[in-house]
Protein backbone atom coordinates (compact mmCIF):
# COMPACT_ATOMS: atom_id res chain seq x y z
CA UNK A 1 0.00 0.00 0.00
CA UNK A 2 1.52 3.53 -1.12
CA UNK A 3 2.48 5.98 2.18
CA UNK A 4 0.85 8.56 1.78
CA UNK A 5 2.79 11.87 0.86
CA UNK A 6 2.13 13.35 4.32
CA UNK A 7 3.30 10.38 5.73
CA UNK A 8 6.81 10.67 3.72
CA UNK A 9 7.12 14.13 4.56
CA UNK A 10 7.09 13.24 8.12
CA UNK A 11 9.27 10.50 7.99
CA UNK A 12 11.94 12.61 5.53
CA UNK A 13 11.51 14.97 7.81
CA UNK A 14 12.40 12.81 10.92
CA UNK A 15 15.52 11.75 9.56
CA UNK A 16 16.65 14.97 8.09
CA UNK A 17 16.59 16.05 12.01
CA UNK A 18 18.12 13.06 12.55
CA UNK A 19 20.99 13.73 9.99
CA UNK A 20 21.68 17.20 10.86
CA UNK A 21 22.17 16.19 14.66
CA UNK A 22 25.07 13.95 12.80
CA UNK A 23 22.89 10.30 12.86
CA UNK A 24 21.09 8.29 10.81
CA UNK A 25 18.70 5.31 11.62
CA UNK A 26 18.12 4.52 8.27
CA UNK A 27 19.46 0.54 7.62
CA UNK A 28 19.35 -0.17 4.00
CA UNK A 29 18.25 -4.13 4.68
CA UNK A 30 15.08 -2.52 6.15
CA UNK A 31 14.47 -0.09 3.08
CA UNK A 32 14.43 -3.54 0.67
CA UNK A 33 11.33 -5.00 2.89
CA UNK A 34 9.47 -1.59 1.77
CA UNK A 35 6.50 -1.67 0.03
CA UNK A 36 6.31 1.97 -1.25
CA UNK A 37 9.13 3.18 -4.23
CA UNK A 38 8.58 6.74 -3.59
CA UNK A 39 9.37 6.21 0.38
CA UNK A 40 12.33 3.89 -0.46
CA UNK A 41 13.63 6.67 -2.93
CA UNK A 42 13.26 9.17 -0.31
CA UNK A 43 15.16 7.02 2.34
CA UNK A 44 17.90 5.84 0.08
CA UNK A 45 18.87 9.47 -0.56
CA UNK A 46 18.40 10.37 2.53
CA UNK A 47 20.83 7.71 4.02
CA UNK A 48 23.05 8.21 0.81
CA UNK A 49 23.06 11.96 1.61
CA UNK A 50 24.24 11.28 5.46
CA UNK A 51 26.86 8.65 4.66
CA UNK A 52 28.29 11.57 1.95
CA UNK A 53 28.25 13.85 4.92
CA UNK A 54 30.28 11.41 7.62
CA UNK A 55 32.65 10.74 4.48
CA UNK A 56 33.74 14.60 4.20
CA UNK A 57 34.02 15.06 7.81
CA UNK A 58 35.97 11.66 8.50
CA UNK A 59 38.09 13.32 5.45
CA UNK A 60 38.22 16.67 6.29
CA UNK A 61 39.43 15.29 10.05
CA UNK A 62 42.42 13.38 8.43
CA UNK A 63 43.18 16.27 6.13
CA UNK A 64 43.53 18.93 8.93
CA UNK A 65 45.38 16.18 11.25
CA UNK A 66 47.30 16.02 8.64
CA UNK A 67 48.08 19.37 8.52
CA UNK A 68 48.63 19.85 12.05
CA UNK A 69 51.25 17.13 12.03
CA UNK A 70 52.99 19.12 8.87
CA UNK A 71 53.06 22.27 11.28
CA UNK A 72 54.09 20.68 14.16
CA UNK A 73 57.38 19.37 11.89
CA UNK A 74 57.80 22.91 10.10
CA UNK A 75 57.96 24.43 13.51
CA UNK A 76 60.35 21.41 14.50
CA UNK A 77 63.06 21.88 11.68
CA UNK A 78 62.55 25.96 12.36
CA UNK A 79 63.41 25.44 15.74
CA UNK A 80 66.44 23.23 14.51
CA UNK A 81 67.51 25.49 11.52
CA UNK A 82 67.18 28.12 13.88
CA UNK A 83 69.74 26.42 16.36
CA UNK A 84 71.58 25.44 13.49
CA UNK A 85 71.97 29.35 11.96
CA UNK A 86 72.90 30.67 16.16
CA UNK A 87 75.55 27.51 16.01
CA UNK A 88 76.55 29.04 13.03
CA UNK A 89 76.57 32.51 13.46
CA UNK A 90 78.74 32.50 16.65
CA UNK A 91 81.89 30.86 15.64
CA UNK A 92 85.33 31.16 17.54
CA UNK A 93 87.96 29.53 15.56
CA UNK A 94 91.37 28.91 17.82
CA UNK A 95 93.85 29.87 15.37
CA UNK A 96 97.31 28.96 17.35
CA UNK A 97 97.15 28.85 21.15
CA UNK A 98 97.33 32.23 22.54
CA UNK A 99 94.59 33.52 19.74
CA UNK A 100 91.05 33.17 18.68
CA UNK A 101 89.53 34.04 15.11
CA UNK A 102 85.74 35.08 15.65
CA UNK A 103 84.72 35.78 11.28
CA UNK A 104 81.62 38.08 11.79
CA UNK A 105 79.17 38.05 8.72
CA UNK A 106 75.58 39.70 8.73
CA UNK A 107 74.21 42.07 10.79
CA UNK A 108 73.56 40.97 14.75
CA UNK A 109 70.58 40.67 16.63
CA UNK A 110 70.45 41.33 20.16
CA UNK A 111 70.23 37.47 20.78
CA UNK A 112 73.17 36.65 18.07
CA UNK A 113 75.63 39.91 20.21
CA UNK A 114 74.72 37.92 23.49
CA UNK A 115 75.50 34.96 21.99
CA UNK A 116 79.02 36.34 20.20
CA UNK A 117 80.28 37.82 23.39
CA UNK A 118 79.28 34.99 25.59
CA UNK A 119 80.91 32.45 23.56
CA UNK A 120 84.15 34.39 23.06
CA UNK A 121 84.44 35.73 26.38
CA UNK A 122 84.24 32.30 27.76
CA UNK A 123 86.74 31.15 25.10
CA UNK A 124 89.22 33.52 25.95
CA UNK A 125 89.34 32.32 29.78
CA UNK A 126 89.14 28.70 28.73
CA UNK A 127 92.36 29.25 26.43
CA UNK A 128 93.74 32.06 27.97
CA UNK A 129 93.78 33.70 24.71
CA UNK A 130 95.96 36.84 24.36
CA UNK A 131 94.78 38.00 20.76
CA UNK A 132 91.08 37.81 19.39
CA UNK A 133 91.23 38.75 15.83
CA UNK A 134 87.47 39.95 14.83
CA UNK A 135 87.25 39.51 11.07
CA UNK A 136 84.89 41.84 9.14
CA UNK A 137 85.48 40.35 5.52
CA UNK A 138 82.04 38.96 5.39
CA UNK A 139 80.08 42.53 6.66
CA UNK A 140 79.40 44.67 3.99
CA UNK A 141 77.99 47.39 5.65
CA UNK A 142 77.51 48.10 9.88
CA UNK A 143 74.47 49.69 11.62
CA UNK A 144 74.98 51.65 14.69
CA UNK A 145 73.75 48.57 17.19
CA UNK A 146 76.05 46.48 15.38
CA UNK A 147 78.94 49.13 15.54
CA UNK A 148 78.11 49.22 19.70
CA UNK A 149 77.80 45.26 20.11
CA UNK A 150 81.08 45.21 18.19
CA UNK A 151 83.01 47.88 20.57
CA UNK A 152 81.27 46.34 23.94
CA UNK A 153 82.97 42.81 22.30
CA UNK A 154 86.11 44.20 22.16
CA UNK A 155 86.01 46.36 25.27
CA UNK A 156 84.80 42.97 27.50
CA UNK A 157 87.86 41.20 26.06
CA UNK A 158 90.53 43.42 26.87
CA UNK A 159 89.28 43.73 30.32
CA UNK A 160 89.93 39.83 30.62
CA UNK A 161 93.95 40.38 29.22
CA UNK A 162 93.57 40.16 25.75
CA UNK A 163 94.24 42.20 22.64
CA UNK A 164 91.44 42.86 19.90
CA UNK A 165 92.36 43.24 16.36
CA UNK A 166 89.89 43.99 13.33
CA UNK A 167 90.66 42.74 9.88
CA UNK A 168 89.23 42.30 6.78
CA UNK A 169 87.61 45.80 7.29
CA UNK A 170 85.50 46.56 3.53
CA UNK A 171 85.66 50.39 2.64
CA UNK A 172 82.12 51.00 3.90
CA UNK A 173 82.43 49.72 7.21
CA UNK A 174 86.01 51.88 7.10
CA UNK A 175 83.94 55.35 7.29
CA UNK A 176 81.48 53.55 9.35
CA UNK A 177 83.79 53.21 11.85
CA UNK A 178 86.14 56.20 11.63
CA UNK A 179 83.10 58.12 12.75
CA UNK A 180 83.66 56.08 16.23
CA UNK A 181 87.17 57.29 15.99
CA UNK A 182 87.29 58.44 19.71
CA UNK A 183 85.93 54.89 20.73
CA UNK A 184 88.12 52.77 19.01
CA UNK A 185 91.34 55.22 19.68
CA UNK A 186 89.94 55.01 23.73
CA UNK A 187 90.15 51.11 23.62
CA UNK A 188 93.24 50.89 21.53
CA UNK A 189 91.82 48.75 19.19
CA UNK A 190 94.25 47.33 15.99
CA UNK A 191 93.04 47.39 12.84
CA UNK A 192 94.89 45.16 9.80
CA UNK A 193 94.41 44.41 5.92
CA UNK A 194 94.32 40.51 6.64
CA UNK A 195 94.34 37.95 8.80
CA UNK A 196 98.13 36.92 7.54
CA UNK A 197 99.57 40.59 9.03
CA UNK A 198 97.26 39.65 12.29
CA UNK A 199 98.73 37.07 13.27
CA UNK A 200 101.86 38.44 12.49
CA UNK A 201 100.93 40.75 14.70
CA UNK A 202 100.19 38.82 17.61
CA UNK A 203 103.65 37.21 18.01
CA UNK B 1 39.73 -21.04 -15.00
CA UNK B 2 39.08 -17.65 -12.95
CA UNK B 3 39.16 -17.34 -9.33
CA UNK B 4 35.96 -16.44 -8.03
CA UNK B 5 35.89 -13.32 -6.22
CA UNK B 6 34.85 -13.30 -2.57
CA UNK B 7 31.89 -10.62 -1.36
CA UNK B 8 34.68 -8.77 0.63
CA UNK B 9 37.21 -5.48 -0.18
CA UNK B 10 39.98 -6.13 -2.25
CA UNK B 11 42.63 -3.82 -1.75
CA UNK B 12 46.48 -3.58 -2.58
CA UNK B 13 47.24 -7.24 -0.18
CA UNK B 14 45.61 -8.65 -3.35
CA UNK B 15 47.06 -12.36 -5.09
CA UNK B 16 48.04 -12.26 -8.57
CA UNK B 17 44.76 -14.78 -8.99
CA UNK B 18 42.73 -11.79 -7.40
CA UNK B 19 43.65 -8.98 -9.43
CA UNK B 20 43.27 -11.17 -12.57
CA UNK B 21 39.82 -12.08 -11.65
CA UNK B 22 39.31 -8.36 -10.98
CA UNK B 23 40.40 -7.90 -15.11
CA UNK B 24 38.43 -10.27 -15.65
CA UNK B 25 35.51 -8.76 -15.13
CA UNK B 26 36.16 -5.86 -17.66
CA UNK B 27 35.41 -7.30 -21.54
CA UNK B 28 35.02 -5.49 -24.79
CA UNK B 29 31.22 -5.94 -25.39
CA UNK B 30 31.18 -3.88 -28.79
CA UNK B 31 33.42 -1.75 -30.41
CA UNK B 32 33.30 1.30 -28.25
CA UNK B 33 31.36 -0.41 -25.74
CA UNK B 34 32.75 -1.42 -22.55
CA UNK B 35 31.52 -3.91 -20.03
CA UNK B 36 32.11 -3.58 -16.32
CA UNK B 37 30.36 -6.37 -14.26
CA UNK B 38 31.63 -4.64 -10.56
CA UNK B 39 32.60 -6.40 -7.48
CA UNK B 40 30.51 -7.39 -4.82
CA UNK B 41 32.33 -4.53 -2.80
CA UNK B 42 33.97 -1.92 -4.33
CA UNK B 43 37.00 -0.15 -3.44
CA UNK B 44 39.02 2.52 -4.85
CA UNK B 45 41.91 -0.54 -5.59
CA UNK B 46 39.53 -2.72 -7.23
CA UNK B 47 38.46 0.17 -9.48
CA UNK B 48 41.98 1.01 -10.34
CA UNK B 49 42.77 -2.17 -11.75
CA UNK B 50 39.91 -2.64 -13.70
CA UNK B 51 40.33 1.27 -15.07
CA UNK B 52 44.02 -0.04 -16.17
CA UNK B 53 42.01 -2.79 -17.87
CA UNK B 54 39.90 -0.36 -19.55
CA UNK B 55 42.57 1.73 -20.81
CA UNK B 56 44.62 -1.64 -21.58
CA UNK B 57 41.20 -3.28 -23.80
CA UNK B 58 40.25 0.65 -25.35
CA UNK B 59 44.21 1.89 -26.30
CA UNK B 60 43.64 3.90 -29.47
CA UNK B 61 40.05 4.09 -29.68
CA UNK B 62 39.32 8.21 -29.74
CA UNK B 63 35.78 7.75 -27.50
CA UNK B 64 34.86 4.71 -24.78
CA UNK B 65 31.12 4.19 -23.46
CA UNK B 66 30.91 1.99 -20.46
CA UNK B 67 28.26 -0.70 -18.88
CA UNK B 68 28.33 -1.10 -15.33
CA UNK B 69 26.64 -4.01 -13.81
CA UNK B 70 26.24 -3.66 -10.47
CA UNK B 71 23.42 -5.99 -10.50
CA UNK B 72 25.76 -8.15 -7.63
CA UNK B 73 27.31 -5.42 -5.83
CA UNK B 74 26.64 -3.77 -2.33
CA UNK B 75 25.66 -0.43 -2.50
CA UNK B 76 28.22 1.38 -2.89
CA UNK B 77 29.99 3.41 -0.46
CA UNK B 78 31.32 7.25 -0.28
CA UNK B 79 34.82 6.60 -0.87
CA UNK B 80 33.94 4.39 -3.74
CA UNK B 81 31.23 6.16 -4.79
CA UNK B 82 34.42 9.77 -4.83
CA UNK B 83 36.49 6.79 -6.53
CA UNK B 84 34.08 6.05 -9.35
CA UNK B 85 33.38 9.92 -9.78
CA UNK B 86 37.10 10.54 -9.79
CA UNK B 87 37.52 7.82 -12.97
CA UNK B 88 34.79 10.02 -14.99
CA UNK B 89 37.31 12.85 -14.35
CA UNK B 90 40.38 11.21 -15.49
CA UNK B 91 38.81 9.28 -18.34
CA UNK B 92 38.64 11.90 -20.91
CA UNK B 93 37.48 9.54 -23.61
CA UNK B 94 34.63 8.18 -21.38
CA UNK B 95 31.03 10.07 -23.34
CA UNK B 96 28.72 8.01 -21.50
CA UNK B 97 28.01 5.88 -18.97
CA UNK B 98 24.50 3.30 -18.38
CA UNK B 99 24.40 1.94 -14.76
CA UNK B 100 22.41 -1.95 -14.97
CA UNK B 101 20.86 -2.28 -11.43
CA UNK B 102 19.09 -5.13 -11.72
CA UNK B 103 15.87 -6.30 -9.37
CA UNK B 104 16.92 -4.15 -6.09
CA UNK B 105 14.96 -0.95 -5.43
CA UNK B 106 17.12 0.45 -3.03
CA UNK B 107 20.09 -0.08 -5.01
CA UNK B 108 18.45 2.06 -7.96
CA UNK B 109 17.77 4.92 -5.43
CA UNK B 110 20.66 4.87 -4.29
CA UNK B 111 22.18 4.96 -7.81
CA UNK B 112 19.78 7.65 -8.84
CA UNK B 113 20.82 10.08 -5.85
CA UNK B 114 24.28 9.37 -6.66
CA UNK B 115 23.83 10.02 -10.61
CA UNK B 116 21.90 13.15 -9.72
CA UNK B 117 24.70 14.88 -8.01
CA UNK B 118 27.69 13.56 -10.73
CA UNK B 119 25.14 14.34 -13.77
CA UNK B 120 25.93 18.33 -13.75
CA UNK B 121 29.56 16.50 -14.65
CA UNK B 122 28.95 13.15 -16.83
CA UNK B 123 26.01 12.37 -18.43
CA UNK B 124 25.00 8.77 -16.90
CA UNK B 125 21.91 6.86 -16.47
CA UNK B 126 21.03 4.27 -14.52
CA UNK B 127 18.82 1.08 -15.93
CA UNK B 128 16.45 -2.02 -14.21
CA UNK B 129 16.99 -3.69 -18.08
CA UNK B 130 20.71 -4.76 -19.06
CA UNK B 131 19.06 -4.35 -22.67
CA UNK B 132 17.58 -1.62 -21.72
CA UNK B 133 20.84 -0.15 -20.74
CA UNK B 134 22.94 -1.02 -23.93
CA UNK B 135 20.28 -0.17 -26.42
CA UNK B 136 20.93 3.34 -23.87
CA UNK B 137 24.72 3.31 -25.26
CA UNK B 138 24.27 2.37 -28.31
CA UNK B 139 21.97 5.18 -29.17
CA UNK B 140 24.38 7.61 -27.58
CA UNK B 141 26.44 9.41 -29.44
Amino acid sequence: MPTSAEEIVRIAMAHLVEIAAGTCSIELETLETLDDPNLIEILAGLYTLHDDLVYRARKRERAEQELRESIAALERARADMESLVQDLSAVIVPVREDVLMVPIVGRFSQERARLLLERTLAAVTERQARHVILDLTGVSSMDAATLEHILRLLRCVKLLGARGVLVGTQPAVARQLAEHAQDFASERIVALRSLQDALAACD
Amino acid sequence: MTLQLEPRPYGPDSTPEEREALRARVQLLRDDIVLIRDVPVGTKFSLGVMADEIKRLTAGRPRIKILVDIADAHPPDAEYREALFSFHELEPRLAVTAIYIGHSRVLLAITKFALAIFRRHMRADAFLDRDEALRYLEHAD
